[in-house]
């Protein structure tokens, strides 16, 4: 008796959990965010600035480039 | 008042606050200067000086604010009772947080939104980064809950559009600011403001309504941001800091507005934002790096206000707006954690500070952001380098010169150094006696329970932020360093609750602070035993510090640290505890745990 009625109530409650997991997936459907974009351009924060080697660099090869008469 | 009377007003305050600042530094420092320098000028001495100077500006900056704060504050503006012609929405970022407690909330400030028959120019979303996925699971069954709570089903059964919605993400790139902006390129354009909020945040709906005629009446405002109280504490740490913050952080912030002008602060949430003026100048890049210096910006807020400002918007605080709330730390070890957070978001924005275009002000609140994490730092040194200097002190010599007939007492600056102590320990306090004195002759006291029970207020939570103090000065020299050497602190949900610790969890906290209390005590002992007396108050509290952690998280109940909305309780407030007293008495959604959900 008592396994007949426990096997009632987990057959009452699966029903009862495939309703409301039915009824949520509508509601998050229903509440999804709105389709409505704003482009967010993205900011500039980071100035590449070439390091010391990079000018370094950057001389020698002026220099180089001079030198050759170019 | 003109624009061109207010940049100058701005302009003469800061200029005021910042010299009077320096020149209570180099008066310090050239005092410390004649003392240390007594017996003979060394190399230490100068550090010291140093020292003195950039601790005392310190402190003189954050009085400086408070004293500017009392001279502009004044009657708050009446009410604008313009028509609402925008539509907002309400956006609640959740992460990892209780949601039947946090949806409540929601709930609450719609009552109050309702209330003044403004439904229609609002809608709420709930944006949760949730990375745990029975927790995401939980949210969405409490949104079914608010769903019905709030009859959506009628609106929607009838063609309307939901006033809810809800979006959770699978994987929370950016973090918050990355959340708020996933929903500004998703939706954006259906809205002229937004309301950002924290999980914590309440708001009455009245005051949601002043921001928003604000704004309306305000077209080149980008973003208003108001000063919210710390309500729902209930440990001794926590109420000490809701009363400070009930009672102190009001002048504060009217002298940072004083001073901010138009590029104020944005403190992340209880904020209303233009979504055009923040969706055209607020996407965060990623820094190059890893973190904790590189990746994505931690202290978004302040980057954000400045990018706002850069663009050519106004950013504002409005402290006589009332009605806006926030919970706090209930103990230091949360607060620690949260603080650990906040030092590597600030320390992060050494590389923000160039950003090119940025006004003069802004690079300086992220100065002002940094110093304030590496100012423990420099007490640290100046304690060490006396502690040096005086292990290091010469013999006193009565005859320096050769054969000579008298000795000569080397003149005594001592009192210098007293007068030095003495100054900042007056600019901890001066400031705190003078708003006591003002809200008296204002009657803002009586908010308070009345002038003897606000001053018994004051002087214990004086006293417990004394002894806290070197505790938290451990806590955050530990997290500057952690951030110096590159660890990344990540990025820790929230804890909420009443925060009671047990003696074993303070310990284990705090043990490696009473070594260092412990260590402190033994150095001065053997090489600089006269100094004791002074590096009492600060190693004394080190050596207990477990208890002092377990102590402060100790319940604690009015009349000591009453705050006005523990004497009258503010609707919304008391709207979120029926709310969340009717959830839990009816019955839970299907899935969902309802044990936490206790008015």
């Amino acid at each position: 008796m008592d396994a007949q009625m426990t096997i009632k109530n987990a057959a009452v409650f699966t029903a009862e959990k495939t309703d409301f997991d039915g009824r949520k997936a509508a509601i998050m459907r229903d509440a999804a965010l709105p389709d409505a974009p704003f482009a967010m351009p993205r900011q500039l924060i980071e100035v590449s600035r070439p390091s010391v080697a990079d000018t370094l660099l950057d001389w020698v090869r002026g220099f180089g480039l001079m030198a050759r008469g170019r | 008042m003109t624009g061109a009377r207010a940049l100058s007003n701005v302009l003469t305050t800061r200029a005021c606050a910042i010299l009077v600042s320096v020149g209570l530094g180099a008066g310090a420092a050239a005092l410390f200067l004649q003392f240390g320098a007594a017996d003979g000028y060394q190399m230490v001495d100068g550090v010291r000086a140093a020292l003195v100077f950039v601790t005392t500006f310190w402190l003189a900056w954050g009085a400086m604010q408070a004293i500017a704060g009392l001279i502009a504050s004044c009657q708050a503006p009446e009410p604008l009772r313009s028509p609402i012609t925008t539509r907002t929405a309400i956006l609640m970022p959740v992460y990892n947080e209780d949601p039947g407690v946090v949806f409540a909330r929601v709930a609450a400030m719609d009552d109050g939104i309702a209330l003044l028959g403004l439904t229609d120019h609002f809608d709420f979303a709930i944006l949760s980064d949730t990375q745990d996925d029975k927790l995401g699971a939980e949210e969405e069954d409490w949104f079914v809950h608010l769903w019905d709570d709030r009859a959506q089903e009628a609106r929607t059964s009838i063609g309307l559009r939901p006033q809810f919605f809800y979006r959770r993400r699978h994987k929370n790139t950016g973090r918050k600011a990355g959340n708020i902006q996933d929903f500004f390129e998703r939706s954006g354009a259906n809205y002229d403001f937004a309301l950002i909020l924290d999980a914590d945040s309440l708001m009455e709906g009245s005051t949601i309504a002043e921001l928003v005629r604000r704004m309306q009446a305000e077209p080149k405002l980008g973003l208003l941001q108001t000063l919210p109280r710390v309500t729902g504490a209930q440990s001794r740490f926590g109420r000490a800091m809701q009363f400070a913050a009930g009672f102190y952080s009001p002048v504060f912030a009217q002298g940072q507005a004083a001073m901010q002008g138009v590029a104020g602060p944005f403190w992340g949430h209880n904020a209303l934002i233009r979504v055009r003026a923040f969706a055209e100048s607020c996407a965060l890049p990623e820094l190059s790096g890893p973190a904790p210096f590189g990746g994505h910006i931690l202290s978004h807020d302040y980057v954000e206000a400045a990018l706002l400002a850069r663009a050519g918007w106004s950013v504002r605080v409005d402290p006589d707006l009332g009605g806006s709330f926030e919970e706090g730390p209930e103990n230091m070890i949360d607060f620690a954690k949260r603080d650990r957070r906040w030092c590597q978001g600030n320390l992060q924005h050494v590389r923000v500070i160039s950003a090119p275009g940025l006004k003069p002000w802004s690079r300086f609140v992220f100065f002002q952001g940094i110093l304030s994490y590496i100012a423990p730092l420099f007490w640290m040194m100046f304690l060490a380098s006396n502690l040096y200097a005086t292990a290091t002190a010469p013999e006193t010599d009565f005859f320096p010169e050769p054969f000579q007939l008298f000795p000569v007492f080397p003149s005594d600056q001592t009192s210098k150094a007293v007068g030095v102590a003495v100054g900042v320990f007056g600019l901890l306090v001066f400031p705190k006696v003078l708003i006591l004195v003002d809200a008296a002759l204002r009657g803002r006291v009586i908010q308070f329970g009345g002038t003897w029970i606000a001053l018994r207020g004051m002087v214990l939570e004086l006293v417990m932020s004394s002894i806290n103090a070197p505790i938290m000065l451990m806590w955050q020299t530990r997290a500057v360093s952690q951030v110096l050497m590159g660890r990344d602190g990540g990025w820790p949900a929230q804890t909420r609750g009443d925060g009671r610790l047990t003696l074993r969890e303070a310990f284990s906290a705090g043990w490696w602070i009473q070594i260092w209390g412990v260590a402190v005590i033994a150095v001065t002992h053997l090489f600089a035993a006269n100094l004791m007396l002074w590096v009492l108050p600060i190693s004394v509290p080190l050596v207990i510090a477990p208890l002092v952690i377990w102590a402060t998280s100790l319940p604690s109940r009015p009349p000591v640290f009453l705050t006005p909305e523990e004497f009258s309780v503010p609707s919304v407030i008391a709207d979120h505890h029926r709310i969340m007293g009717q959830w839990a008495h009816a019955q839970a959604p299907i899935n969902a745990p309802s044990a936490r959900l206790t008015a």
